[in-house]
């Protein structure tokens, strides 16, 4: 208790080095919980994305359609039988919604603007991608009619407007020429630039004929009561042939993503050092400044340990006010962009259909990221400081009293 | 001496087999592009006029399309699918080098860039190219006559081609031609790294005037699996009067 109050005391013994001390230790604490906060909103973001948008909780598809999904394989597509659907049949399965991804060139005289269809259940999807709540012009996909909704920058780059004739001329599973024209019935944004740019949704029947694919679909998209159950479900679920059950988290984007933050963490530590290294400073000089006052303190009884304890209760007391005040604006900042969002559609704008990204990163702080910071600023700040202090161990009093 | 005469025979002997090899390339040399020729003279016409039927096998599934065809010099070709419903309407005019598809159901034609012409035709082991082909090998390779060899029991002539123009399909060519038809019953088509793409089997033909003209031809693509497609001709008429408006846009976008 003595040696906390003189480390109280001695705290105030230089105001501006402690303060300036405290305030690097908090900037960094800030940072990092700033930037911990963002990356866990990122990676909240491009799941409910591809939740949403490309897979839902989990993907079926066949083996060989999964192998060479980058070509788009129709030929490749899954046939939608009652067996499946029984097979499907599960008690954490919410629904079950088919899909057809198919691949086009549009265009008015010559066909050379790529795009890339869907053809969607438009009541299920209304669950899932909930489209209907991005139309920005004219109205939502009606499973009955020969409709399409469209992207607004694909619109633009086609010229189209609600009313428009929308023709699309592509291959069938069976790779002959086909083509169908639609009336454009909406124009929707979702924020993500790839998709915008280049996404049409028609209504799944319409797909199926068009694409030679009657009682067919690219891919089964599954939506599970609790997403957090998704790789268990994706276990369980025993399907009769050569099928690909891929639960959303190990979406090759996210896992992609993942292993980013780890990056992130190698750039956190460095920050952290960064401004441990202006608290080992401090004690350096705390240590040099006082090699007098440590002598005559050793020699009026004071063991090592008090002397190692009262110093690295100073530097204790730095990070710990250093650390709060970085812990109180990274998780004010944090939880005010939770709310708040970020909007990232120019950012978000320029991604490819691949990388749903944005348009709106919303910061995800937990208790454990703001705990965790202020813990790490804590200790960093006294293992960091405790380096110099040991040197004065070595210091024989009588030495040390000598000192200028 | 005696010495002496042995070498001069020698000599005699090996500059007479000199001249022989010389003589007996330079008429298989002859030879190959006498074969070509008439190989040509069978199969490139002036004018065809056709009904094609095409059984595109994939993975043991036929699927039957109809379509009929028109034919003017190497230039200009017009097809026009009839069957199944589906595929109905589907047309294709191709002016030289450029094609253009129409589809009934959107009623409007679209240009098929180059590289796409290399594409299955209508999902058949056929490319838009390979059906619309109708020039002399003469002028596109260079023909090397390889050897006597039988396809099918058919006692055939063994031919490689290369190419000498860059405009062609396929820049090498194997090729077996019936000696009796001089029908090409076989040829297998290389792209220019060596890989093997395609290989066709004509395995009926028809006498229509002076010509040997092919009637069923088999396309196996090699680059895809279990697949190969059979193109039946039928109703053919070669050397008709065709007009000149069945080679137009504006035929091919007719309602």
């Amino acid at each position: 208790m003595y040696l906390l109050k003189l480390a109280y005391r001695n705290f105030f013994r230089n105001t501006r080095r402690s303060i300036i001390s405290g305030i690097s230790v908090a900037i960094a604490i800030t940072v990092i919980i700033f930037a911990q906060s963002y990356m866990r909103g990122v990676i909240e973001n491009i799941s409910e994305n591809i939740v949403r948008l490309i897979s839902g909780h989990i993907r079926i598809t066949t083996k060989e359609y999964e192998r060479r999904e980058r070509m788009i394989p129709l030929s490749e597509a899954l046939d939608l039988t009652p067996e499946l659907y029984d097979e499907l049949n599960h008690e954490e399965i919410l629904m079950v919604s088919p899909r057809i991804k198919f691949g086009v060139l549009l265009g008015e005289e010559e066909l050379n603007i790529p795009a890339l269809g869907y053809a969607i259940d438009p009541d299920k999807e209304t669950h899932i991608s909930g489209l209907d709540k991005r139309i920005v012009e004219g109205s939502y996909l009606d499973a009955s009619s020969n409709g399409a909704i469209i992207g607004n920058e694909l619109a633009k780059r086609l010229d189209l407007g609600v009313g428009d004739t929308l023709t699309i001329i592509t291959r069938t599973a069976y790779d002959s020429p086909t083509g169908i024209n639609l009336l454009v019935k909406g124009i929707f944004s979702i924020g993500i630039g790839g998709m915008d740019r280049s996404v049409f949704y028609i209504p799944f029947n319409v797909g199926q004929k068009l694409l030679d694919l009657e009682g067919r679909a690219t891919e089964l998209v599954i939506i599970v009561k609790d997403p957090n159950k998704a790789i268990n479900i994706a276990r369980e679920i025993r399907l009769r042939g050569d099928y690909s059950i891929v639960p959303f988290q190990y979406n090759p984007i996210l896992k992609y993503i993942n292993t980013f933050s780890f990056v992130y963490s190698i750039f956190y530590a460095i920050i952290l050092i960064v401004a441990c290294s202006t608290i080992a400073n401090t004690m350096i000089m705390v240590v040099f400044e006082r090699t007098k006052e440590i002598g005559m303190m050793k020699a009026m009884g004071l063991n090592n340990l008090s002397v190692v304890g009262l110093l690295t209760l100073e530097a204790g007391i730095i990070g710990f006010v250093g650390s709060s005040l970085g812990t109180v604006i990274g998780g004010i900042l944090s939880y005010w962009l939770k709310y708040q969002g970020v909007d990232m559609s120019m950012m978000s704008s320029s991604t490819s259909a691949d990388m749903p990204f944005g348009p709106i990163i919303y910061f995800s702080p937990t208790p454990m990221i703001i705990i965790t910071g202020f813990l790490f600023g804590l200790l960093a700040t006294i293992i960091v400081a405790f380096l110099p202090i040991t040197r004065i161990t070595k210091l024989e009093p009588a030495k040390a009293l000598k000192t200028i | 001496m005696i010495t002496m005469i042995k070498k001069m025979k020698i000599t005699v002997i090996s500059k007479f087999l000199l001249a022989l090899s010389s003589i007996i390339s330079l008429s298989l040399a002859q030879t190959a592009e006498e074969i070509i020729e008439r190989v040509d003279n069978n199969v490139v016409v002036k004018t065809t006029r056709y009904r094609a039927k095409m059984l595109i096998s994939l993975g043991g599934k036929i699927r039957e399309k109809e379509f009929i065809g028109y034919t003017r010099g190497k230039e200009y070709s017009y097809m026009e699918f009839v069957s199944p419903a589906r595929d109905k309407g589907t047309r294709f005019l191709k002016i030289g080098d450029e094609m253009w598809m129409y589809i009934h159901a959107v009623e409007k034609s679209t240009k098929i860039a180059g590289h796409m012409l290399r594409q299955s035709m209508m999902g058949s082991d056929f490319s838009y190219d390979d059906v619309a082909e109708n020039e002399k090998l003469q002028d596109l390779y260079e023909i090397e006559f390889i050897g006597i060899d039988s396809v099918e029991e058919k006692e055939c002539y063994k031919l490689e081609l290369t190419a000498k123009v860059p405009e062609v399909n396929y820049f090498f060519k194997k090729m077996w031609v019936d000696k009796k038809t001089y029908i090409p019953v076989k040829a297998e088509l290389y792209a220019k790294s060596g890989k093997l793409m395609k290989e066709i089997n004509i395995t009926d033909f028809q006498k229509i005037g002076k010509r040997n003209y092919p009637t069923k031809i088999i396309m196996i693509n090699k680059l895809r699996k279990d697949t190969f497609t059979e193109l039946i001709l039928e109703e053919i008429k070669l050397d008709i009067e065709i007009p000149s408006k069945v080679f137009t846009k504006a035929y091919l976008e007719r309602k």
